[in-house]
């Protein structure tokens, strides 16, 4: 059984969304069309309304070349449905969730799956160039010979990353088209921030959905479970000290100096309890051992998704605060499909209970 | 010139650093490492004269799969058509593909 291709996982979310499905679901057309003309979907699984319900948002498809991210989302989305649907509940190994903990899910939270975010990408690395990593974009200032902008570099969030880094930062980013002739790279974030379709897409459901207060980007590889900040080391105890400080300019992005982002304690209380849960259920299945950890290591990034969701709330107060996170599953970009099944199954159980963590905690929301 | 997945190690926490300051690597996203030892990791995509400069400059580079000969026997496991509408005509909701699985 051979990964979905661009038009399957289309077709997956429209048969998700039909039926007797409907009573529960809504499928979502999203604004902006791809470069190659393409329109987008995502879908939301909920059972009533209200703004009170905590809204869940998982993302994928971003980075073209991480093919099982949209089928670990569709593989997500038919086995809550169908579980739901059928009063039962879903078992992953030797890890159960029971009907009451599905219907939890679907009757109290709003759960947004966006799981093709990048399909002009994913179908030229599908057909011609496996590798590759951005979208297809070759109007100006990119080009025939250097298409693509990291859709994951085009948040709005120190996106103009040379005036807010030190010179001296390692950062993972890049303000050429061409990649400063490496197309390897990849990493171009684009003339302007939020200027590529895919990431207009991808914001606006945190924009038309403000009830989200749970995010997470599903890419890999690397078996991480990735928590913000990603520009710099994390603190707890100098507010000031933060992304949005133009007294810090410049100083940003080198690990083991006096800057270091801040995220306030609860948060951090919060973003590890929830990943703890997400790495659990991982782990239940057949014992991978998923990392919790920071998503800055050695190398910065800026214009990223997680980052831009959790700071959505410090640059506006008032939007709701997304506790957001990076997935990296996996240790290559493309595993043969027989052991991408394998992975599929791990993950959705750790989606399975993220969502029950979600409507089972004490988190502020 | 093929390209291969490789993995760079070193102790020299500036070093690692260096590969995206200097040596213009393509480090993959989040990718690296610090092992019990101290000695970090990190995985890459590079092709031969770049993993030639980096074993030059000093680094330990362990290289791993040609990454484009490796994609296109991916791009076999990839399914043709559209196997939802295929099926769509007449099974209803149930007949689902990874419902299936």
């Amino acid at each position: 059984m051979p990964y979905l291709n661009v038009t399957e996982v289309e077709s997956a979310l429209s048969a998700a969304a039909a039926g007797s499905y409907a009573a529960f679901t809504q499928l979502i057309e999203l604004p902006s069309t791809t470069w190659e003309g393409r329109t987008c979907h995502a879908i939301k699984i909920a059972n009533g309304g209200g703004a009170r319900r905590p809204g869940v948002y998982f993302l994928g498809g971003v980075h073209s070349r991480e093919w099982g991210s949209a089928d670990i989302l569709i593989n997500f989305v038919e086995q809550l449905e169908q579980a739901y649907q059928s009063g039962t509940g879903l078992t992953f190994g030797p890890r159960s969730f029971s009907a009451a903990d599905i219907a939890g899910i679907v009757d109290t939270l709003d759960i947004i799956v966006f799981p093709q975010a990048n399909p002009d990408g994913r179908n030229y690395s599908m057909t011609v160039d496996a590798m590759w990593r951005k979208n297809r974009r070759t109007s100006a200032p990119n080009s025939a010979g250097c298409p693509g902008v990291d859709i994951n570099r085009n948040y709005d969030f120190l996106w103009n990353y040379p005036n807010y880094f030190s010179p001296q930062a390692p950062i993972a980013d890049s303000t050429d088209p061409c990649d400063a002739g490496n197309p390897d790279n990849g990493t171009y974030h684009g003339p302007a921030a939020f200027s590529e379709p895919e990431s207009q897409n991808a914001k606006w459901i945190f924009d038309n959905f403000g009830n989200i207060g749970f995010f997470m980007d599903v890419h890999s590889y690397g078996q991480d479970i990735l928590y913000s900040w990603g520009d710099d080391d994390n603190q707890s105890t100098e507010p000031a000290m933060n992304f949005l400080n133009p007294a810090y300019d410049g100083q940003r992005g080198v690990g083991g100096d006096a800057y270091k982002e801040y995220i306030p304690p609860g948060d951090l209380t919060a973003s590890l309890g929830l990943a703890a849960d997400f790495h659990d259920a991982v782990q239940a299945v057949r014992g991978t051992d998923y990392t919790v950890k920071p998503a800055f290591n050695l190398y910065p990034t800026a214009g990223t998704s997680d980052d831009y969701a959790y700071s959505r709330h410090f640059v506006d107060p008032s939007k709701s605060k997304i506790i957001s996170y990076t997935l990296e599953w996996g240790t290559e970009f493309q595993p043969p499909y027989a052991e991408m099944q394998n992975i599929i199954t791990e993950i959705t159980c750790g989606l399975v209970a993220f969502c029950v963590h979600v409507r089972e905690s004490e988190v502020s929301f | 010139m093929p390209r291969y997945r490789i993995s760079i190690r070193s102790q020299d926490r500036e070093a690692m650093l260096d590969l995206v300051r200097t040596h213009g690597i393509s480090v993959h996203d989040h990718g690296a490492k610090q092992d019990p030892s101290g000695e970090y990791s990190v995985d890459a995509t590079a092709d031969t004269a770049e993993i030639r400069a980096l074993r030059a400059a000093g680094y330990h580079v362990d290289q791993y799969e040609d990454i484009d000969e490796v994609g296109r026997a991916r791009q076999r496991e990839v399914g043709q058509g559209d196997r939802y509408r295929d099926r769509a005509d007449g099974a209803g909701n149930d007949d689902r593909r990874h419902g299936e699985e």
